[in-house]
Formats: C-alpha cells, structure tokens, sequence
C-alpha cells in the first residue's frame, strides 16, 4: 500500500507536506462551498463563454485546495474570488481572445468580501423552501427517484420496483438528480443566501 | 498552480458525473468495505475528484433537511379539528394530480401526530401495529405512519420505545442531531437541550447523523449500550444489564440512582417538578449517591438529604436550597 500512496502523493490527492487533506476538505466545504453563488456570480460576468463556466468552477476549487494545502487562508472569499480573477486572466493570455473586466467588478464585490459572511445565515424554513424549490426544478423521473429515496427512504433496489425501471437506470436519475441539485442550492443565490 | 490536476480528458461535468455516481451508489446500494476502499482510492486522486465529491455531498446532506423540517411545518397544522383536515387533506390530494411525485412532500404534512405531555406527565401511546411510545415528563414528539415507514420525531424529553420490527416499514426516531433506526428493540431515547442519551434495553439500533450522508456510516448498538452524543461528539458505553434497567424505571414511577452525584440527583427530580431544587454547595453536590425513589417522593429525597447526609435544607423564594451548615 506504501507505494500506492506514493504514486497518489506525487498527483497531488494526498496531502505530503503541510495541512492534512481532511482538513483542507473540512475548509472547503465550511468556507469555500457557501461561497459558489457568489464565485458563480462573478464568473459568469466576466467569462463570455457559458459552456465551460463548470469547468472554471472546478479549476477554481482545484487552485484554492492546493494552495490550502500548503496554508489555510484566514478569509476564504477574498482568497476564492481573487483565484478566480487570477484563473481568468491566465485564460485570457493564453487564449488571447476574451478581453474581461475582473478587475472592475473584484472591486464591485469589495463591499462583500468585508462583510463577516451574511450568505451562511439561513434560516431554517428559507433552507427547507429552498430545498424544496431546487427539488421542483429536477426533471420529473430524477425528481421521483430522489424523493422516494430521500423522503420516503426507499433503497435503489426498492425505488427501481415502485418505479417499475431498472436499477442502473435508478442510479443514473439519482446521480442526475444529485448534480442538478448541487447546481441550484449551491449556485443560485436566492434569498439570503447572496447578499450584496 | 497550472491546473494541472484535471485529467486533460475529463471536463469538470464529466468527473461530476462520476462523484455523482459514487454518491448514489454509497447513499442507496449496498456498500462493502471494498466499495469504500474504491471510494478512497478514486478521491485521493486527484483534487478534481475530491473537490466534485465533497461538493455534491455537502449539498446533497441538506435535502435531509426535507424529512426532518416538513416534520416541524406540520405541527402548527395539527389540532385543528377535521374539517381543516379535510380541507389540507383534499388540497393535499389535488396537488399530487397536478404534480406528481414532487407533492409527496406536501402530502404528508396532514398526517403526523403530536403528542406532549407536561412536567410530571407521563403518557403512554399504543400503535395499531401493537408498538408501544411512552413519553416521560416535559416531552414532545411527533408520530408520522405511513405504508412504507413510521417515523418519530423527538423534540425534546425522553421517550421509552417498543417497538414491533418490520424491515418493511422501517422504525425511525429523530432527534437534533442523530436519526435512530430500529432494527427490532426497546430503547429509550432522551433529547436534553444539546445532549442525546440513547439506552438499549433489548435487540438492536442503527445510529446515523441526521444531518449528513453518510448513511453506510451508521452505528450498531445492541442489548447494554448507551449513547450520549452533542452536536459534535458522542460515545458510547456498555452497562451491565442492571444498570441500564435505571434508565428504564421512571416507566415504573421509580428514580434508580446507583452512585451517581448529589447534583445528578437533584436535577433529576427537578425533571419531574416545577418546584425546583438547588444545591448551594459544591462538596455537597459531588456526594456520591445510590438511592431509589419514586418519582413523585421529592419530599423523601430532601429529608434523606436533611437527616442522612447532614444537609441544611431551606425555602427561599419557591425553590429549596440544599447546602452544607456552616461548621
């Protein structure tokens, strides 16, 4: 096993040297993941290109993890909007076609990244509306899955039968469904959970 | 930093996809020791892998919220006579026509019970399944019945359950933080403000977090255990058969105390009083204790008090207070 970790040590997945990786991971998701709708906010107002705005998200939680991993930041969102400014502009050069204004708008959100994170007050009730609205939004079969597994806690294999469909199929509307849901409660603002 | 860590051929929605599946797969299919190694192996990776995953389940862990807050939405529904049931019910009924199986959170909101009972209460509830709840004082719960499950929520106080095992209709308790699944047993589960207690008298429960998915990391606890958890932490302990059996007396109307602190005692009976006591002294309070009494027999416990252990007993302002006499 030794050398496996090895191998993995050198893909970056495990933490050699500095803050263990479940304590960058723990950081993540209490610091970094409240801040997608903000992250996806300014992302999309300063990448032209919609079609690969995930795959920048991803790039952005990539760069903001590895650097965690040598020292946590002691503010997560101007350390995650500034990566994300840095990511776009490296973009730009290399790709010499999309001229952006990230400077400007960093300057815009100045007034936020002060401000001791209002966007992680949620109220309860807001929090199950929210839920329940992200759970309208899925397509319908996804959506059925989900709440026979969720609500009712139903197994795959039960679901599969209420449904009538086949297991695999089960597992490809619940793995949808998981997506589409990560999407609306992480990056939609809504409520408070995006406060200018 | 050159972003090195996504697979050139793999696009962020891609390896979502793939953190998705693991999600399903470890949520709702049987989950061995060998999928989780699987899991590990596949997250440690890359940050990509591990970034996709972490995200989905910290967003997936608050659609757990829906079982457990649809359960809080109800209470000011109940009670309100049957005509407005009826009405909640056929509302209720229109929605699932026009929206399918999205209504299935609505639908059940008409249908839980809540039961209470006040300080020096005790009630017991039969289910047509031949279960059995009792509620000790100053308790609140929730009873929802459904086809294909029963579920329970406990909003505060301490409850004694036993109940008739059907894996087909699952038996689930909620407290604050901690879901508790019936595997066939008796046990008692009681919610303080921050602290949950769980004492099982017989057979077998499984122990997940309320809150996160992690459903394949549920404990078992069997015939003796005991769980105490707070929000972050909780351990569990093994007693001998006897000793649990005290956490099951006040179903008898007896408080067994078997070495426990003087202040242990006293809060106890505060439990079941509105007429608080208050120990003022804290050597007092450390005194080691082994006593039964019934529940109602503050009155006995204070003379105990008074004449065993030489404590000075006064009424002050609608409390009585227990210290030691001055020397």
């Amino acid at each position: 096993m030794a050398e496996t970790s090895d191998i993995n040590c050198k893909s970056a997945g495990c933490a050699s040297v500095g803050i263990p990786t479940s304590d960058v991971v723990e950081w993540f998701v209490r610091e970094v993941l409240p801040l997608e709708a903000i992250l996806m906010h300014f992302l999309r107002h300063n990448w032209r290109g919609q079609s690969d705005i995930e795959d920048l998200r991803q790039d952005v939680y990539v760069r903001v993890c590895e650097a965690a991993q040598k020292q946590l930041p002691e503010q997560a969102k101007p350390f995650v909007l500034m990566t994300a400014r840095n990511l776009l502009i490296d973009r730009v050069r290399r790709e010499q076609v999309v001229p952006i204004e990230a400077a400007a708008d960093l300057e815009a959100l100045g007034l936020a990244m002060d401000a001791p994170g209002p966007e992680r007050i949620i109220i309860a009730r807001d929090e199950l509306r929210q839920v329940q609205a992200a759970l309208e939004k899925l397509p319908p079969r996804a959506r059925e899955a989900v709440v026979l597994g969720r609500i009712e806690g139903l197994t795959g294999r039960e679901i599969a039968h209420r449904m009538g469909i086949a297991e695999g199929t089960v597992s490809e509307h619940l793995a949808n469904g998981i997506c589409i849901l990560a999407d609306l409660l992480l990056g939609e603002p809504s409520g408070p959970r995006l406060k200018k | 930093m050159s972003g090195s860590q996504t697979p050139a051929a793999l696009s962020a929605r891609e390896i979502d996809a793939r953190a998705a599946d693991w999600l399903q797969r470890r949520e709702f299919w049987d989950w061995s020791d060998a999928d989780q190694a699987a899991l590990d192996e596949w997250l440690a990776q890359s940050w990509a892998n591990r970034v996709a995953y972490h995200r989905l389940e910290a967003a997936w862990s608050r659609t757990n919220r829906l079982a457990a807050l649809s359960g809080y939405k109800r209470e000011n529904e109940e009670e309100r006579g049957g005509a407005r049931f009826l009405l909640r019910a056929a509302a209720a009924f229109a929605l699932v026509a026009v929206m399918g199986a999205s209504a299935a959170v609505y639908i059940w909101q008409p249908k839980a019970k809540a039961y209470s009972t006040g300080t020096g209460e005790r009630e017991t509830l039969s289910l047509p399944d031949g279960s059995q709840i009792e509620l000790n004082t100053n308790t609140s719960l929730r009873i929802l019945a459904t086809p294909t499950e029963r579920q329970v929520w406990l909003d505060k106080g301490e409850a004694y359950f036993s109940i008739m095992h059907n894996p087909k209709r699952p038996f689930t308790v909620w407290t604050a933080n901690k879901r508790v699944t019936d595997i066939g047993t008796k046990f008692v589960v009681r919610q303080d403000a921050s602290r949950l207690e769980l004492a099982v008298m017989e057979g077998r429960v499984g122990v997940a977090s309320a809150s996160d998915a992690h459903s394949a990391r549920n404990l078992q606890l069997s015939q003796g255990d005991i769980l105490v958890a707070t929000a972050n932490a909780s351990s569990v302990t093994r007693k001998a058969q006897r000793k649990i059996a005290n956490d099951f007396s006040w179903r008898q109307g007896m408080l067994v105390f078997d070495d426990v602190p003087f202040s242990k005692v006293v809060a106890e009976f505060n439990r079941y009083s509105t007429e608080k006591l208050v120990v003022a002294d804290d050597t007092a309070a450390r005194t080691r204790v082994s006593a039964t009494f019934p529940i109602n027999g503050v009155e006995d416990f204070v003379k105990l008090a008074h004449r065993v252990l030489g404590l000075r007993v006064e009424r002050r302002d609608g409390e009585t207070v227990i210290s030691r006499p001055q020397p």
